[in-house]
């Protein structure tokens, strides 16, 4: 807790303003400070602790980056910002990326935050789907949108997907709850965890368990800027992956840190710790312990492309550009 | 006080009390089925929460502040623009419907990457919802002016400028307020959509929060907030309008159309081609000015070719056929049910008068409530069928269609009514034979002011609630970048709703050609 | 006073002038080609059935419906011309005040508009004249009909115009109210030897006020009895009821000779 117990700093660069600029222009890392921005998927929580740490440590600052974190949220597009540079970086999902590609969007890939989909279906446990055959002839809670995603999963695992009855649905617990729908379509790191925090029970059911393999939250970056902004994309990166690496060894800094940099996002601690838990493993694993936060290998590359395909994306490997994540690692 | 406004005042506080409970029983009923809470959970809630919930207030009510403004002012230039050029009047009243008609839902994402970070889309959604409803009274206002005063300005070879300074501005005043106290809850409801698109903080990030947390008690909380604070601004603004107001306007929203010269279907046709080229200019001339990226900014020929000779096209084609008729059987179901109701119920209070005394103010106040809010609430109540959008749909349409006629019927002329009683006819006639007729131009402005507010309510349903139609297509396209898409339907949203309120003007017209040709001379 | 000494107002010569409204088939003709001199200085006096285009006549000659056929001048000038010097003033049935306006501040609005000095004292004096001293600043909805009536007959004197038009002024007002009007008011603008034209419905009113009577048909209006009031009838009633008759018969031919059709459009 002590660690991390630097928000003090950051309330005062936000109250103070150009004091604490000129604070840090004193020792010299103002001059060649960068401004540059992260475009995040989702408003600000614990899915982007690592960045707050980045920032609130000063790994970004180390390197002459200042880095504007700007939210995201349900009506927010993550894409356009990094395409017309507003954003130099943006959080975004490999099948999200993959879309953007096909449209004429000029991005690439280079880092991956999760490695595992958070994709799952959530169900409740006395009527429990534990694996995809379960699906059949229950109700299915989704956004209608999301029936490619619906669709893959079923060509994986052999389900008839016409005895699955889709009730369309917006992001939101209440309907599984109230007995609308048999399970939901969502994100193992939130509806879950609301259900949890309010005391329910449920049966989630991980999709990346089951086949559908896609990277998330992956940080993309346009092909000039990767050719032209090389040693800022560096230096995001290099923060992005130091702050991760303490949000791993200190979930429950992370956390406070979080809550005490947004205190107006109206979020509470215990939904937080556990979002902040359930995300380790899919960010964490033994790939990323032996080469580092963010990485990839053809393997995953390969099985990527192969969800992609599937859900009608056809990409190649050039998507993935490890260029800058070796720089940091190396 | 006087013991009228006593007997008034202990029948108001017995109709709250009445609300209340009936909420709390609600409650109690559905206990642990995460669908409503109860006031003393919400009230928990508020009082635990109050640091929280005051800063986002402040954030979102200074944000509408602003859009309010912009949006008020915009409407009074456009007005100024008007009333000097008044040749200009049909085709930019036809390009501000238009605007008016864009969804919120495309257009946030596309205003916070204009903007970038900070409060831009907030305000600017916040004026985009303003100022139609401030422009179209405003319009009648300038000249709800008896002839003579017209006549008195030229007397002394007096121009358009000095006739807008010492009749029409005044003239209008009355107008201006009650257009003002319409904007005050749609600004609130702008800037809380404003949010959805990336704000760190503020009512709209709150109540997404709530609702993804599962956290029922927060969500009513928000909602109630929500709703009190935009019910408290109409009526703000109501207060100061009586304050500085010389009189009332006689119809809210009052109609003039223009008297049709030649062929009004030609007219129409021939208006509905300007518009249209107009509109296809400023949006290429807009985009090109400010160099936007045609990855999301997509001109016209990008969406002619994407609909019409790209390779995909017949599938775009029909996606967009499919999404949108989703949204038509829900949206046209609910807005006819919606007027109908309002002005059955109009009438059946007439006809009972010291119950409107009770309900005209409810309905008044529960005309504000914002839709972000509400839409989520009443899906999850009634399930996620077309029963919950169409109520939604409803529930728009029903509160100013109520209003307006509840006024409409009270412009039944008093000699008329008082003759009718002379030969003691029953109340059911009189209703037929003077208020119903006395009504149609209030019930015709709200039907008309009602498509957008309808379309409105039934893409936000589709976009927070269901996950179907027009709504979830234009709100999913941040996922698939699918640019092309959310163009075309923003076309069709708009296009659909300014087609609507020609529909529903035209038939105004048609209906006062028979029964009340002096409503259409201007 | 100024006004004592001022010239008589100009003539108003209205050569073939006529109105129509409307389109080819739904044309209505309101004034058929009329060809009439108003005597400068003069007040003359408008009658004829509803409807038959008197109103019209009179808002012709204020420049506010400009003729289909034929011209108005006033003396050497246009009507037009006449507005932007501010030299005319025109009275309308209903008062036709600003409600958002005081008395002082609607009658010291016809001083703006005609592009003349504010001068407070000639509004305070003319709201005296018209017997409103006292109620400068009521507002126009707390006053009776009558006096609504004096505020805007103080209106259009206060810019001392050289032409006022008076469309049936006194019309909307109660029978003893405008006997009261009828002798009151006048002298304020006879005095000045202003050209007038009033539009009235009421026979003895315009035996009573004007100098010349002129009686219409119906619609389309043409001249039916052109009578000429002297001055010596004013103080002898068996004068002024012999011409009270002279109009009434007048304007009884004009509705005879007009055919079963023009009748029924003119109810």
């Amino acid at each position: 807790m002590t660690r991390f117990d630097i928000s003090r700093r950051h309330l005062m660069q936000m109250g103070l303003g150009g004091v604490g600029a000129m604070a840090l222009g004193a020792r010299g890392v103002m001059a060649q400070e960068t401004s540059v921005a992260l475009q995040l998927s989702w408003l600000h929580s614990v899915q982007f602790a690592g960045s707050y740490i980045a920032d609130e440590r000063g790994f970004w600052a180390d390197r002459g980056l200042s880095v504007r974190l700007d939210a995201g949220g349900p009506n927010a597009p993550v894409e356009p910002p990094v395409v017309t540079g507003n954003a130099l970086v943006g959080i975004s999902a490999a099948d999200y990326t993959a879309s953007a590609v096909q449209e004429g969007a000029p991005f690439r890939i280079i880092g991956v935050a999760m490695q595992n989909n958070p994709f799952a279906i959530a169900s409740l446990p006395d009527n429990p789907v534990n694996e995809p055959k379960d699906m059949e002839g229950k109700r299915i809670g989704m956004p209608l949108a999301n029936m490619p995603v619906l669709q893959t999963l079923a060509t994986l695992n052999d389900v008839d997907i016409d005895r699955i009855e889709v009730i369309p649905t917006q992001y939101d617990a209440a309907p599984l709850v109230a007995g609308q729908v048999d399970c939901l379509l969502c994100w193992s790191t939130d509806l879950p965890i609301a259900m949890y925090v309010q005391g329910i029970d449920s049966v989630t059911m991980l999709m990346a368990d089951f086949g559908y393999t896609l990277h998330s939250q992956t940080y993309i970056a346009t092909e000039d800027s990767l050719a032209n902004r090389r040693a800022d994309l560096v230096a995001l990166m290099a923060g992005e992956v130091m702050g991760w690496e303490e949000y791993r060894r200190d979930l429950d800094a992370a956390t406070d840190l979080t809550l005490a940099r947004f205190p107006d996002a109206g979020l509470d601690r215990p939904t937080q710790i556990e979002q902040a838990r359930r995300q380790v493993p899919l960010m964490f694993s033994d790939l990323t312990d032996a080469n580092g936060f963010g990485w990839w290998t053809d393997d995953t590359v390969a099985r990527n492309i192969e969800t992609l395909a599937l859900l009608g994306m056809p990409v190649d490997a050039a998507l993935w550009d490890r260029s800058i994540l070796e720089e940091v690692h190396g | 006080m006087t013991a009228q406004a006593r007997h008034d005042l202990a029948r108001q506080a017995l109709g709250v009390l009445a609300v209340l409970l009936l909420w709390h029983l609600a409650a109690q009923a559905v206990l642990g089925s995460y669908m409503l809470s109860g006031p003393v959970a919400v009230a928990t809630y508020l009082a635990e929460h109050h640091a929280l919930i005051g800063r986002a207030l402040w954030v979102t009510v200074q944000n509408a502040g602003w859009g309010f403004l912009a949006g008020n002012l915009a409407a009074i230039l456009l007005v100024l623009v008007v009333a000097l050029l008044p040749r200009m009047r049909v085709i930019v009243a036809a390009i501000a419907l238009v605007v008016f008609c864009l969804p919120l839902v495309a257009t946030g994402p596309v205003l916070r990457v204009l903007y970038g970070p900070g409060p831009g889309p907030q305000i600017t959604l916040a004026a985009l919802s303003v100022y139609y409803t401030t422009f179209i009274p405003l319009l009648v206002g300038l000249r709800a002016a008896p002839a003579s005063w017209f006549d008195l300005m030229r007397l002394y070879g007096r121009g358009a400028w000095t006739t807008f300074v010492q009749v029409r501005l005044m003239a209008a005043l009355p107008y201006l307020m009650a257009g003002l106290q319409i904007a005050a809850p749609a600004a609130f409801l702008g800037a809380m959509v404003g949010e959805f698109t990336g704000a760190e903080r503020g009512m709209g990030v709150l109540s997404i929060r709530a609702m993804r947390a599962l956290d029922v008690d927060a969500t009513w909380a928000i909602a109630l907030v929500a709703a009190a604070v935009s019910m408290l601004a109409y009526g703000a603004v109501g207060a100061l309008a009586r304050r500085l107001s010389h009189g009332r306007p006689d119809i809210l929203m009052a109609t003039a159309p223009e008297r049709a010269r030649g062929n009004a279907m030609l007219r129409g046709a021939g208006l509905a081609g300007v518009t249209l080229l107009v509109v296809l200019a400023l949006w290429w001339v807009a985009m090109e000015a400010f160099d936007l990226s045609r990855f999301f900014a997509k001109r016209p020929d990008d969406l002619w070719r994407f609909l019409v000779t790209a390779p995909g096209a017949e599938g775009n084609r029909a996606a967009l056929w499919a999404a949108s008729s989703q949204t038509l059987v829900q949206v046209v179901p609910g807005y006819l049910a919606g007027l109908a109701l309002g002005a059955v119920l109009a009438m059946v209070l007439v006809l009972v008068p010291w119950l409107a005394g009770a309900v005209l103010p409810l309905a008044i106040a529960l005309r504000s409530v914002p839709i972000v809010t509400t839409a989520p609430l009443i899906v999850l109540a009634l399930g996620r069928g077309s029963a919950g959008t169409i109520t939604i749909v409803a529930v728009m349409t029903f509160f100013p269609a109520l209003v307006a006629c509840i006024q409409g019927l009270r412009q039944a002329p008093g000699q008329a009514l008082d003759m009718m009683r002379i030969y003691a006819t029953s109340p059911l006639m009189r209703l037929w034979h003077a208020q119903i007729p006395a009504m149609l131009p209030a019930f015709f402005a709200a039907a008309r002011m009602s498509v957008p507010a309808a379309v409105l309510a039934v893409t936000v349903a589709e976009w927070l609630a269901t996950g179907r139609g027009l709504g979830a297509l234009m709100a999913m396209t941040a996922s698939t970048s699918n640019y092309n898409m959310l163009w075309a339907a923003i076309v069709v949203v708009a296009a659909g709703s300014c087609l609507g309120y020609a529909l529903v003007a035209w038939l105004e017209r048609a209906v006062f050609s028979r029964v009340a040709p002096e409503q259409l001379r201007g | 006073m100024a006004e004592a000494m001022s010239p008589p107002g100009p003539d108003i010569i209205c050569t073939e002038v006529a109105k129509t409204f409307g389109d080819a088939p739904a044309q209505v003709e309101a004034v058929a080609p009329l060809s009439l001199t108003f005597a400068g200085g003069q007040m003359t006096a408008l009658v004829g059935p509803s409807g038959c285009g008197k109103s019209t006549l009179l808002r012709m000659i204020a420049g506010l419906e400009p003729p289909s056929e034929g011209a108005i001048r006033m003396g050497d000038e246009s009507p037009q011309a006449m507005q932007r010097k501010g030299a005319l003033a025109m009275a309308f049935q209903d008062a036709s005040l600003l409600p958002w306006r005081s008395v002082q501040g609607n009658v010291a609005l016809a001083r703006k508009l005609a592009r003349q000095d504010a001068d407070p004292d000639a509004v305070a004096g003319m709201i005296a004249r018209v017997g409103l001293a006292g109620f400068e600043q009521a507002r126009p909805a707390e006053l009776s009909g009558g006096m609504r009536q004096r505020v805007a007959i103080a209106r259009c004197l206060v810019t001392q115009p050289r032409i006022l038009l008076l469309d049936e002024p006194f019309g909307a007002v109660d029978e003893l109210t405008r006997a009261r009007l009828n002798v009151e008011l006048p002298p304020l603008w006879q005095a000045s030897a202003t050209t007038c034209v009033m539009v009235t419905h009421s026979v003895r009113e315009a035996v009573a006020l004007a100098d010349r009577v002129i009686v219409f048909s119906s619609r389309p209006a043409r001249v039916v009895g052109d009578i000429a009031v002297p001055d010596a009838s004013r103080s002898d009633r068996v004068a002024q009821l012999a011409l009270v008759d002279q109009v009434s018969a007048a304007l009884s031919r004009g509705w005879d000779e007009t055919g079963p059709e023009a009748r029924q459009a003119a109810q």
